[in-house]
């Protein structure tokens, strides 16, 4: 529509020229044009021949002169070109082809979450809420989920709490099944604080984000992102299922347990009273408690655990991890591959099956397994290695049997004051100090 | 010239008017007002996606959110019908109604590409009997892609309460499913090329993957975790496998009725079975223990430091083992072809029984070995 306008004009230009317009004024023909292109009718509406009529320019402004007395028909002529002009800026039909439709977004669109801005805030309806500002507590809860299917998205910001004595939830799940939470991108924080010698104080939430039920299923809740400290009883606390997990969870300076799910992963949990992390899956997280065991779980991996009088691991599979404890066992499992155990008053690695491992202990065995291979045990009280079955190995032992085994291949012993290795066989053995006690040599000395 | 006399006049207010038509076309001056001055940001700028509403059907690429939960009566909730599209739920729910028997949370057409949903739920009323009966409304499927998708990934997600499966993406590399869960669907809980950091709970089949990490998968009737390279994962079944791989590392599989862990390569992994074995490694396991009341605690063809441990039947039973140890209460210790540096054990019975024995020692019970070297 936009060219229209030129291309009559064009058109018109063209045709009127083949027929008889020489000679005549560019004016007159331009006017002839406006007729042609129906424009206007200087004559009125009722010719419709009005073309060959214009070829005589005599008639035609005779006509111009009857219709437009006082040059009025001229000024309506150039009128009407105004009014093409506008016509060619809407460039469209001015019939709207229906009804106006949304063109714009609504404030709801652009963000249709529910905003919480204050505390205590009790969530019964299912949804996506977002924290829109830092929210404190005097005592209490901070925010309670009574709906299934809500998501919580503390946008940054932090849940704080000041109740003294402790009291509260910085998140609740205030019935005893909740399905389809997540929770995310925030912090929780109270200010309880660690004496250094294991006594928590201060004021602050029970719990960072836990169920009131304790013992009640939830289903399907995720955490991720999100931080806790400062807590009098428990981090966060999902219970022992599989079905919740956390990830990317900051956990620090609990009275409690850290962190209690399903699967935890990228997680770093410090400064716990007891358990730190206790899931069925730890993938690549940290813990570090003072009783109940830093990590325990089905399954460790990429994991560090460090406890002060409990195992600093305590799992059915150990993968390439670290457990250290003052007072127990490094690491305690079933199988145990590529990993680290160290303790001073416990074993350093308690396992069924080692391979590729190491443990250390000061007053107990370094490495107790049944089978190991490839295994490294240094002990200054206790066994460097004790098992069934030891192939490939070293063990090592101040006070004690470097190495003390059913069978014993292809290994070497160390002992100041014991043997090196103490075993009903042995086959291609050496003692790197001490004397070997092998009641059936083969393959060596 | 009197005919002429007011064209003459006329000329000029002619040409005014043309100038207005020519005034269309020009687009005004390009020469800049004057500097340009602070902008405010429009509300298309602070949100640029599009906003959806259920059911919907996607057919321009692009990034979507949904503004509330939504209820869906029939057909698919969200149908995705082209390639790069970026589905955010925004931490809502897309729920079937509980008349609906059918239809999908979220439908991704065939053989599309670059394609992420993300943040939400999707919710029907499927429930467990207890015994593997699966009833009650609900959706087919929560995702459902169908065809030969490629570059497929969801994340932060929920599924419950479907007929048949929770995720159900196909089995492509690029197919990834990361940190979800699901809970009560009757068939599988996640099937994907890459399943990372999911757990599917109370599934008629756990996980399905080509590999699966950090997942935990729980089931009542199939598999819990299935699938070609399994990592650091934990699957359990009240009448199937615990766990069934082509290679496994730091897994632990447990079932009832059925075998602990299948797999044809383990490492540092665990089986429990009450029934059947603890696990059953096709070629190779290493590092790894079985333990079975009724079935065989290990059953591979070659064992290295592995641990073995049965009630009823032998702890392991393989090809060829060695450093393990096999314990029994009633049956052989440790039952292979050739031992070297293993220990058998087994009250008042046979601690290992072999052709061809080498460093080997009964713990408890005697040996029954053919060719005995290096050892009494």
């Amino acid at each position: 529509m936009p060219l229209l306008g030129p291309i009559m004009l064009l058109t018109g230009t063209i045709c009127h020229r083949r027929r008889d317009c020489k000679g005549r004024p560019k004016t007159l023909r331009i006017m002839e044009l406006g007729v042609m292109m129906g424009l206007f009718d200087p004559r009125g509406d009722k010719h419709s021949r009005h073309v060959c009529r214009l070829r005589n320019r005599g008639e035609f402004m005779k006509v111009c002169r009857s219709k437009c007395k006082k040059n009025l028909w001229g000024f309506g002529m150039a009128f009407l070109l105004q009014v093409i002009s506008v016509a060619c800026n809407a460039q469209g039909d001015l019939v709207p082809p229906g009804p106006p439709g949304r063109t714009m977004k609504t404030l709801d669109q652009i963000e249709p979450r529910v905003p919480i801005s204050r505390a205590p805030y009790v969530i019964t309806t299912s949804g996506s809420y977002y924290l829109a500002t830092n929210l404190v507590v005097d005592s209490g809860d901070a925010i309670i989920i009574e709906a299934d299917e809500v998501t919580i998205d503390l946008n940054g910001f932090s849940l704080c709490s000041k109740a003294n004595p402790p009291s509260g939830y910085g998140v609740c799940f205030g019935k005893p099944t909740i399905r389809n939470v997540t929770i995310r991108n925030g912090i929780v924080t109270g200010s309880i604080t660690n004496d250094g010698l294991g006594q928590y104080g201060g004021c602050g939430f029970l719990y960072g984000i836990a169920s009131r039920w304790y013992g009640g299923e939830l289903r399907n809740v995720r955490i991720m992102n999100v931080q806790v400290g400062g807590c009098a009883v428990g981090g966060i606390r999902l219970g022992k299922g599989s079905r919740t997990l956390v990830k990317g969870g900051l956990v620090h300076t609990i009275g409690g347990r850290g962190i209690e799910a399903g699967i935890v992963t990228d997680s770093q949990v410090m400064n716990c009273k007891f358990g730190a992390i206790n899931a069925l899956i730890v993938s690549d997280s940290v813990g570090e408690s003072w009783d109940e065991g830093a990590i325990q779980g089905a399954i460790v991996m990429g994991s560090r655990g460090l406890c002060r009088n409990a195992p600093g691991i305590q799992a059915t599979n150990v993968y390439c991890s670290y457990g250290l404890s003052s007072n127990q066992e490094g690491i305690i499992s079933r199988v145990c591959w590529s990993s680290r155990g160290v303790s001073e008053g416990g074993y350093g690695i308690s396992t069924w099956v080692g391979v590729d491992s190491y443990g250390r202990s000061r007053d107990k065995c370094a490495l107790s397994t049944r089978v190991v291979r490839n295994g490294y045990g240094v002990s200054r009280d206790g066994y460097g290695i004790y098992a069934a079955v030891v192939e490939n190995s070293y063990g090592a032992a101040t006070n004690f049997h470097g190495i003390s085994a059913e069978v014993v291949g292809f290994s070497v012993g160390y002992s100041s004051t014991g043997a090196a290795i103490f075993a009903f066989i042995g086959n291609g053995c050496k003692a790197a100090s001490g004397t070997n006690s092998i009641v059936y040599k083969y393959n060596m000395p | 010239m009197g005919n002429y006399g007011n064209a003459v006049v006329l000329l000029p207010l002619i040409f005014w008017g043309l100038g207005g038509v020519q005034s269309c076309f020009a687009q005004g001056s390009l020469e800049p007002s004057g500097p340009v001055g602070p902008c405010m940001k429009s509300l298309v700028q602070l949100e640029p996606r599009q906003p959806i509403s259920v059911p919907a059907v996607i057919l321009q690429p692009g990034a979507y959110y949904l503004t509330t939960n939504v209820f869906v009566s029939s057909g698919a909730g969200i149908v995705i019908l082209t390639n790069d599209v970026w589905l955010d739920l925004n931490g809502y729910t897309i729920q079937a109604v509980p008349s609906l028997v059918g239809g999908y949370g979220i439908r991704i057409g065939p053989d599309l590409g670059n394609i992420v949903v993300e943040n939400g739920f999707i919710q029907g009323g499927v429930t467990n009997d207890g015994m593997g009966g699966y009833s009650g409304g609900g959706f087919l499927t929560g995702v459902k892609s169908d065809g030969l998708a490629q570059n497929v990934f969801v994340r932060n997600l929920s599924v419950s309460g479907c007929r048949e499966d929770g995720i159900s993406l196909g089995l492509h590399h690029s197919l990834i499913v990361e940190f979800c869960s699901v809970y009560t669907v009757g068939r599988f809980g996640i099937t994907a090329g890459l399943v990372k950091e999911c757990s599917a709970t109370d599934c008629g089949g756990g996980i399905y993957g080509l590999r699966v990490e950090d997942c935990s998968g729980v089931s009542v009737t199939n598999v819990g975790v299935n699938g070609s390279e399994i990592v650091n994962s934990y699957g359990a079944s009240k009448k199937g496998y615990g766990v069934l791989a082509e290679m496994i590392v730091n897994c632990f599989g447990q079932s009832s009725n059925a075998i602990g862990v299948v797999s044809s390569l383990a490492e540092n992994s665990a089986g429990f079975s009450e029934d059947a074995h603890g696990m059953h490694v096709r070629y190779c396991s290493s590092g790894c223990r079985g333990v079975s009341k009724s079935g065989l605690g290990l059953s591979t063809t070659v064992a290295s430091t592995c641990v073995g441990t049965s009630t009823n039947w032998m702890g392991i039973c393989t090809v060829v083992a060695q450093n393990c140890f096999g314990f029994s209460v009633s049956s052989v210790g440790l039952y292979s072809d050739t031992v070297s540096f293993s220990v058998g054990c087994r009250s008042n019975g046979c601690a290992i029984q072999a052709t061809v024995g080498n460093s080997c020692w009964a713990m408890s019970g005697s040996n029954s070995i053919v060719y005995k070297y290096n050892m009494p």
